[in-house]
């Protein structure tokens, strides 16, 4: 008897361990119908792996993936990437393993390098003349690589008139409740910024039952560069990251990039921070906190103001709006550091060319595939990728504009929603204002966007005689031709050097904020040490190198 | 517990087929370490070279020793190598010591159903992840957190202390939280071995009139020696290799990270992170050779004390 218990407890503990072996889950539609196999010879029914970046896997009978595969008889299986892409790419390279289409993220020049894309150039050309048209466009020229080819089309790209509603870039946020209690004031320059927040801190030390903290900086990870990029902001330059690139205005024939530690700027926004941490109006978790910890931290609404990217805090006004505090939500103003200094917030929307999908060289049919893009890249596939199926996604009214109905809009908002919709496999997305009239996305759409503005919000811009949120911050002026530097791509030594400068101003930023009015003189001092011994002369030689490249490729 | 030198004894074909039962069962395992332990090393061939892993191995760039040059002479390296010392440092004294008292205390109850309890309780925090524990030390120690509320309440401070924002608590920090964690799986092993003694050791003593902590230190903790040393021995090879990374990785942050770097974490930066391969296998050469010397020099040191030595 003890034998038997005893073996069968083993066979258990056996099943148990090997149940966590298991294939990595993977997508694949159900069965193709008989139908299709019986179309003409072109929509054979084919499946083509493709590599994701990201892990929003769509779910098997996602509606989207079913028109996809009736009308073009193609299927998808989809590899996700969870955890370090950088190393899974790595490993693709190594092992030789590709699959059929790859969509990675970041790492399209490592992939580029290691040989992994097929030239598509001459493919494009004369199978699918329409994307080169339609959908490359001007920036054909932009996306042929050193040597000669191109690799890969980009995801989004901008046809049209394309105006936004809101910000979804940064600047510094202000809590509306505050603005209302000041009877909307206009907030220019850093200065003004802190001090309205101050004043309304002392008036009210409690937002419901907890400490009100004026001011938080993001400092986790990757995403310090809300604190490093803070001198280049206030001074009004472009977005390069923590690059200085001179001269401000665009249109220039030529521009130098330097570093922007050990300029007056910097030591100007250290010690206007220095002062406000001294205060006691920067809170001091911020050093500390992790991104959850800050994301949460804002959603109690007892922050006041921030400079932020509104990609990165948009779960926490989600969270505000559905714990009924929408008066506690942000509004951008455009600081700077004087009233003379015109900011640049926005942003024309550029098309980086280090981002996109393309075919790996083990692409078995890659003629049909890019015919497929072919198709998606006119009006009427954006329509179904961007709306969906008219009457059960979104309804047209009698003058001709798309809008939803409230289920609707959940819906297609819904945090899940890129399991129902084609969030995963949208390798072409166009943005802007479609020839009907109406805006490619829905976000866009001028009437949605009404119709989602509370009382509140109204009451906001009706006293700021503005029409959206938008149009608070200056309007962007055209792109100057080298788009945005930060995107380049550097070899090792530079990046290494690159790396070691943005530790060394990190360290030194979160020193001379905290440090005590005295103390920071020497702060100071010690940071510009540290900085001279460090060679960024190397990145700064690898960065103007690929910024004269391009002004040279793409003018 | 008798413990035996190694005698010379000839290793001949009788005595292989004597023991060849024994021989049959390891044999798996030793093969499973040459697959996976001894033959990848020729990969450290990568250190020396600017490793692209689009080419094959023997095609690439050599740069000798550059990589170990960056990792060396790197300005803060001097500092994240006292932090990497330190803390494990820290970490073996304090797992060492709590674990044998905790073991040696466990032993003397006598109520054998508390006991179980408590040991039970004792290791479950080590099978709890340590990105869960770290993010339950962030908020306990969070400006509003169970710590400076509890403090705040017996009135031992007037405002809250930022304590993950002051490297110099790091330390302990770190120290207090590895021992919640290991402590009751370290004393398992440490129990195992109290319950392998001799009893009739125990009664003589009794005889002799020894009471309870005389008898720990003259028979309990003489006969631990030998686990003692070889756990020691093992234990020391990590010192420069293991401190632990996940905790320091999650808890580090711009205001005490000249104490909470390690060398996995500057390796993950500079290394992993930028695809510099290269660098990472220079730190893990570093760091394996340093921990050889360390168990040589630790083996021969516990020879010479004795006669309880790993090999």
């Amino acid at each position: 008897m003890k034998k038997i218990i005893s073996l069968l407890l083993c066979m258990v503990a056996l099943s148990l361990a090997l149940s966590g072996c298991g294939e990595r889950p993977v997508v694949t539609p159900g069965p193709v119908s008989s139908e299709t196999a019986s179309k003409e010879e072109t929509l054979e029914p084919i499946e083509y792996s493709v590599f994701l970046s990201h892990t929003k896997v769509p779910d098997p009978d996602n509606k989207f993936l079913k028109y996809i595969r009736e009308k073009y008889g193609i299927t998808f299986r989809f590899e996700t990437t969870a955890g370090d892409i950088k190393t899974r790419v790595g490993l693709m390279i190594a092992s030789g393993d590709y699959p059929d289409v790859l969509s990675p993220g970041d790492e399209v020049e490592t992939l580029i390098e290691a040989g992994a894309f097929m030239p598509l150039e001459d493919l494009i050309e004369e199978h699918a003349p329409g994307l080169k048209e339609r959908h490359y466009g001007d920036l054909w020229k932009r996306f042929h690589t050193k040597d000669g080819h191109v690799y890969i089309w980009p995801t989004d790209t901008y046809h049209g008139e394309y105006t936004l509603n809101e910000q979804n870039n940064g600047a510094y946020w202000v809590q509306k409740a505050v603005l209302k209690e000041f009877n909307y004031p206009w907030i220019k320059t850093i200065d003004e910024f802190f001090g309205i927040l101050k004043q309304y801190k002392d008036k009210y030390p409690e937002i419901n039952g907890q400490k009100t903290i004026p001011v938080v900086i993001l400092t986790h990870e990757w995403r310090r560069f809300c604190l490093i990029n803070g001198p280049v902001n206030l001074a009004g330059y472009p977005n390069n990251g923590e690059w200085i690139v001179d001269p401000k205005v665009p249109g220039a024939d030529s521009y130098k990039i330097d570093i922007a530690q050990n300029k007056d700027i910097t030591k100007r926004y250290l010690q206007i921070y220095n002062k406000a941490y001294n205060d006691g109006l920067i809170d001091p978790e911020s050093f500390t906190m992790t991104y959850d910890q800050y994301i949460a931290k804002i959603s109690t609404g007892t922050v006041l103001g921030f400079y932020d990217h509104k990609w990165q805090f948009r779960s926490a006004e989600r969270a505000l709006i559905q714990a009924g505090m929408p008066e506690r939500t942000y509004v951008p103003f455009p600081v700077t550091f004087d009233e003379d200094i015109v900011d640049r917030y926005t942003e024309q929307p550029v098309v980086p060319v280090s981002v996109g999908t393309g075919l790996s060289i083990k692409c078995k049919e890659p003629v049909r595939f890019l015919k497929f893009m072919e198709e998606m890249a006119t009006d009427e596939f954006q329509k179904i990728i961007f709306w969906g199926f008219e009457g059960e996604d979104y309804y047209v009214d009698e003058n001709g504009r798309f809008r939803m109905t409230p289920e609707q809009k959940a819906r297609k908002e819904a945090a899940d929603a890129y399991k129902y919709n084609c969030e995963a496999f949208s390798f072409i997305r166009w943005y802007g204002t479609r020839p009907d009239g109406n805006s490619y996305r829905h976000a866009n759409q001028p009437e949605l966007f009404q119709e989602s503005l509370s009382e509140f919000d109204l009451e906001i811009l009706k006293a700021y005689n503005k029409r959206n949120f938008y149009e608070f911050l200056t309007p962007p002026p055209p792109n100057p031709v080298y788009g945005q530097i930060w995107d380049a791509q550097l070899p090792q030594d530079a990046s290494n050097a690159a790396a070691r400068l943005q530790d060394v101003t990190y360290e030194y930023f979160v020193k001379a904020i905290t440090a005590k009015p005295e103390d920071f003189e020497s702060v100071w001092d010690e940071f510009q040490k540290k900085i001279e011994n460090i060679d960024y002369k190397l990145a700064l030689d690898a960065l103007q190198a690929e910024l004269d490249r391009r002004m040279e490729m793409w003018k | 517990m008798a413990t035996s030198k190694c005698t010379n004894r000839k290793i001949t074909l009788p005595v292989l087929w004597k023991q060849r039962q024994l021989l049959l069962m390891s044999i798996p395992f030793v093969i499973y370490i040459i697959i996976f332990n001894y033959l990848p090393v020729w990969g450290w061939l990568i250190a020396f070279q600017n490793f692209n892993p689009a080419r094959h191995i023997l095609a690439q760039e050599w740069v000798g020793l550059k990589h170990f040059k960056f990792l060396i002479t790197d300005e803060s390296f001097l500092r994240i190598f006292r932090n990497t010392v330190a803390m494990s440092f820290i970490n073996i004294v304090l797992s060492f010591s709590t674990a044998i008292t905790f073991a040696l205390l466990l032993n003397e109850i006598k109520n054998i159903k508390f006991k179980r309890v408590i040991q039970t309780i004792s290791y479950i925090p080590h099978f709890i992840a340590l990105s869960v524990v770290a993010g339950l030390v962030q908020s306990m120690l969070s400006l509003n957190g169970g710590l400076n509320q509890l403090l705040l309440a017996l009135g031992l401070i007037d405002e809250p202390i930022l304590f993950l924002g002051k490297g110099e608590y790091f330390w302990t920090i770190f120290g207090i939280t590895n021992v919640w964690k290991e402590l009751g799986w370290n004393a398992i092993i440490y129990l195992a071995a109290i319950a392998g003694i001799n009893p009739s050791l125990y009664e003589s003593a009794s005889i002799d009139g020894a009471g309870r902590f005389r008898k720990m230190w003259y028979i309990t903790l003489p006969c631990l020696m030998p686990t003692i040393t070889i756990l020691l021995i093992l234990n020391i090879g990590n010192l420069v290799s293991s401190a632990g990374f996940e905790l320091q990785y999650l808890l580090s942050n711009g205001l005490n990270k000249d104490y909470s770097e390690v060398i996995q974490m500057f390796v993950l930066k500079y290394g992993m992170a930028l695809g510099n391969y290269s660098l990472a296998t220079a730190a893990g050469i570093f760091q394996s050779i340093i921990s050889v010397v360390l168990i040589i020099v630790a083996n021969s040191l516990a020879k010479k004390f004795g006669n309880n030595a790993l090999y």
